[in-house]
């Protein structure tokens, strides 16, 4: 596996996890509390904010930490740079997050059907969030498939 | 999604080149070794100005390392 592909398989993988560990942090562990909310604007509010935040945080702890065990781990072995990108990665990061975005696009324009429907509120930020999430995934998923089967 | 009409020499140029390898290669370009690679094997088509980098590197002239073949080019004219 190059060092590209396991940078992408990494944030790939701490996407799901740290999304994964907020959602059960705030539906699991302060489920009690928090269902009643979610009819609140201002807890989705926080809660995108906060999950923001969090990932934000979270990826450059864990990108440094990935360095580090890359660096340590390689210090005998000629391996390329973890930061260095060339053409063809920016070639390929476009692609993806220009397919990624229309997942978002696509989710955002789904968001309004329950509020034009004159459902819940919670639904929209469900639907954004859930598509937000996928269209994360996706990118990464597109970034593997173009570095394994070319542009 | 191979690129059929776009068609390359750099791992024969390599060979006669000290068996130069491809991470020296990418090195002397600026590009990683997995971008040379996919070039070599059809799997990407570089900027002008790279393959304007690879020729100097052999110091040939450009299409003496890429040819082009328009008769399997699927790019239809509207």
């Amino acid at each position: 596996m190059t060092i590209q592909v396991q940078k992408v398989v990494f944030n790939f993988v701490t996407t799901i996890l740290i999304m994964g560990g907020y959602l059960f942090y705030v539906f699991e562990i302060q489920g009690d509390i928090n269902l009643p909310k979610v009819l609140d604007i201002k807890f989705w509010g926080v809660f995108i904010l906060e999950l923001t935040m969090l990932m934000v945080l979270a990826k450059i702890i864990l990108f440094i930490l990935f360095a580090i065990f890359k660096k340590v781990n390689n210090r005998n072995k000629d391996e390329e740079d973890l930061g260095f990108i060339d053409e063809r990665d920016k070639l390929i990061e476009m692609k993806s997050d220009r397919y990624s975005h229309w997942i978002a696009m696509f989710g955002f324009m789904v968001s309004m059907i329950p509020v034009s429907m004159g459902y819940s509120v919670h639904y929209m930020f469900i639907t954004i969030l859930s598509f937000g999430f996928v269209s994360s995934v996706m990118s990464d998923v597109w970034k593997i498939y173009f570095y394994n089967k070319g542009l | 999604m191979g690129k059929d009409h776009i068609q390359n020499k750099i791992r024969t140029l390599r060979f006669f080149k000290d068996e130069m390898t491809q991470k020296q290669l990418a090195e002397e370009v600026g590009v990683t070794r997995q971008t040379v690679a996919a070039i070599e094997s059809g799997k990407y088509s570089p900027s002008l100005e790279l393959a304007f980098r690879i020729s100097s590197v052999f110091n040939v002239t450009l299409d003496e390392v890429f040819t082009y073949d328009s008769s399997k080019d699927k790019f239809k004219k509207k």
